[in-house]
């Protein structure tokens, strides 16, 4: 992916390898804060947030302190602490000057921290190999993937509240069921 | 300040925590780094194993002694103004000559992304007997199953191949001349005899890696000479010369 | 409560796949084949019963304020301890599992025990409550790898089951993941609810 433009590394992180139906990330918040579109839109901007301005820490974390002390393999330590301790920072921040903006979004910081996707995509931007600039890109393409999958996913579960379901998939079976059907319309993208 | 105490006591908790774990870490770390290394050397040693002909041994380089920089005669022009670096596995004869070399080459344009190759070349003499003796695919996202490269590939030897280019598609890359080769993907139906055959229902795939091939094989005809030079014999390499020359 | 069926809560009763419905990236990415599965699972397993001991062992130690971090640097000091085993002496497993070793720290079984469970309970019980909940991780895996490797791959465990052609691709396939696990679940509480009715 390091030899890709940048155009195209924000395509692909949004529509052919989306984050959560194709890499499998951020599943848990996928199943838990997709109840109606006005929260889902939420998390998706708080995980925005939050996922850049990790990336934007730990990405010169890796390469500036633990390559050249040829400790990478405290990586996984450092980059969770890093995470938890940005959400806290944030959260605190919020609180005290967007009074507003956290009453909206405050109550999800904390799940943020254990959503894989935000570590996922960490590691993934060393792993791949990319620049600071494609990182970032790769990163905000990867949270407004997260953002079209919920968004598109609380939709329909708007809908499917108001149906008939089978008593023993109400809840995660359906929930579930139909992010695989959305997950074979993204597959549609493989082609670009 | 009871408030103040219990706060500094808590976070020099988490850096006692931290600290200890760190050490436990490195001393885990130091422990399992000369079997990381070892697996990994075993891993490229079995693939390139796979792309060159038995009788050329696989020899790595020494990786502590290879230093970070890449040699002249590997350096690669990524296009705008970028420069990456070939990586080159030689095989050589037991008399020390270069046998073969096996050349990692990856293409973007896979239907999932990318696609890394190996690729072992033989007859090094010339660009006129240079071969392409068996490639194989390192990594990739296709999908499984149907058109899958790796059923079409790898796992089964060459031996097991038989000869249809339609049913195995590593045949089109095993054992050819390049001067016989055109490197154009053509379904079964169309494609001559020097054209590769693809997978059914894997065009893009088949068209990604045959250009990954191709890119080797075009660099590897025009350095050919630079490239014997630099990987030499096993003489030369153990005495540690390098040339140089572009 | 007796070891046993502390063991056994986690299997089945409240199991983290199926019940709690925690640790679903891990289940969904690494389930394409048995063998992933089980390499998962037991990975998961020992840092589950290691930062269990560790964080029961420590808990009239570890401050209340700030506990979180700590015991996310345990959790993580294991995995990065599994990942490096794993990459010295099982390399195919742990390039096949990926990304999702240095995952098993945002798990939330594992953290979530260890804030429910092994921060205040002794050592012996956390150790057996991290066991029941890591083979059930394994077992929910192990599960649905199993419909998934038999369906789409035509293996179980890497060896043939189904003849060829018999196999149907999706299930390899991230929809399929998702799907197999919902109607998985469904049968799940179609059986959860069938016992409880029937005493």
């Amino acid at each position: 992916m390091a030899e890709m433009s940048i155009v195209s590394i924000l395509v692909a992180s949004i529509l052919t390898l989306n984050v959560v139906f194709a890499r499998f990330l951020g599943i848990c918040p996928y199943l838990g804060v997709s109840k109606n579109i006005s929260t889902a839109f939420g998390m998706s901007s708080a995980v925005l947030f939050v996922m850049t301005l990790c990336t934007a820490i730990t990405y010169p974390v890796h390469h500036l302190v633990l390559v050249p002390l040829k400790m990478e393999y405290l990586r996984t330590i450092s980059f969770i602490l890093v995470i938890a301790a940005l959400v806290q920072l944030v959260e605190i921040v919020m609180k005290k000057t967007t009074r507003g903006l956290y009453n909206a979004l405050g109550i999800f910081l904390p799940l943020i921290t254990t959503n894989c996707a935000i570590l996922g995509i960490a590691i993934l931007n060393i792993t791949e190999g990319l620049g600071y600039l494609q990182a970032l890109v790769f990163t905000a393409g990867s949270a407004i993937g997260f953002g079209v999958a919920l968004c598109i996913f609380a939709g329909i579960r708007e809908q499917l509240a108001v149906r008939r379901i089978p008593k023993v998939l109400e809840g995660a079976p359906i929930g579930l069921i139909t992010a695989g059907i959305l997950a074979l319309a993204f597959m549609g993208f493989a082609g670009l | 300040m009871s408030g103040r105490g219990s706060d500094v006591k808590a976070v020099l908790a988490v850096v006692v925590i931290g600290a200890v774990s760190a050490a436990g870490l490195a001393f885990v770390q130091r422990q399992t780094e000369g079997a990381i290394k070892a697996a990994r050397r075993a891993e490229t040693a079995e693939a390139v194993g796979r792309v060159v002909p038995a009788e050329c041994k696989v020899r790595l380089p020494d990786e502590d002694a290879a230093g970070e920089s890449c040699p002249a005669f590997l350096k690669k022009d990524l296009g705008n103004g970028k420069s990456g670096c070939w990586e080159v596995f030689p095989a050589y004869r037991d008399d020390g000559t270069l046998c073969a070399i096996a050349v990692k080459t990856s293409s973007d344009k896979g239907y999932s992304g990318r696609i890394e190759v190996l690729a072992g070349f033989i007859g090094l003499q010339s660009p006129e007997t240079l071969e392409l003796s068996r490639i194989y695919v390192l990594a990739h996202s296709e999908t499984p199953g149907l058109g899958s490269l790796a059923t079409y590939l790898q796992e089964a030897p060459p031996s097991e191949w038989g000869s249809d280019r339609r049913k195995v598609f590593g045949l089109n890359f095993f054992r050819r001349k390049l001067s016989d080769m055109s490197f154009v993907v053509k379904k079964a139906s169309e494609a001559g005899e020097e054209d590769v055959v693809a997978i059914t229902a894997a065009t893009i795939s088949s068209r990604a890696v045959s250009v990954a091939v191709q890119v080797a094989a075009e660099w590897v005809k025009e350095n050919l000479d630079s490239i014997r030079t630099g990987l030499g014999s096993t003489q030369e390499v153990a005495a540690g010369k390098q040339e140089v020359q572009p | 409560m007796s070891g046993i069926s502390e063991i056994t809560r986690g299997l089945w009763k409240e199991n983290p796949v199926f019940r709690l419905l925690l640790g679903m990236c891990p289940t969904l990415a690494t389930t394409t084949s048995c063998n992933f599965a089980v390499g998962m699972g037991l990975s998961a397993l020992f840092v589950l019963v290691a930062s269990n001991v560790a964080v029961a062992a420590l808990r009239n130690v570890i401050p209340g304020k700030t506990r979180l971090p700590c015991f996310i640097v345990l959790i993580a000091t294991f995995v990065t301890i599994v990942d490096l085993v794993l990459n010295a002496y099982v390399h195919n497993i742990h390039k096949a599992l990926g990304i999702f070793i240095p995952l098993i720290v945002v798990n939330c079984i594992i953290l979530g025990r260890a804030e429910a469970f092994a921060s205040k309970r002794p050592v012996w019980d956390s150790f057996l409550d991290g066991l029941g909940m890591g083979l059930g991780f394994t077992f929910g895996l192990v599960c649905l790898a199993t419909v998934r490797e038999v369906l789409g791959n035509g293996t179980w465990f890497g060896f043939p089951v189904t003849p060829e052609g018999y196999q149907i691709l999706v299930f390899v396939l991230p929809p399929g993941a998702f799907i197999s696990l919902g109607f998985l679940i469904g049968a799940m509480n179609g059986i959860e609810n069938w016992r409880k009715a029937h005493g």
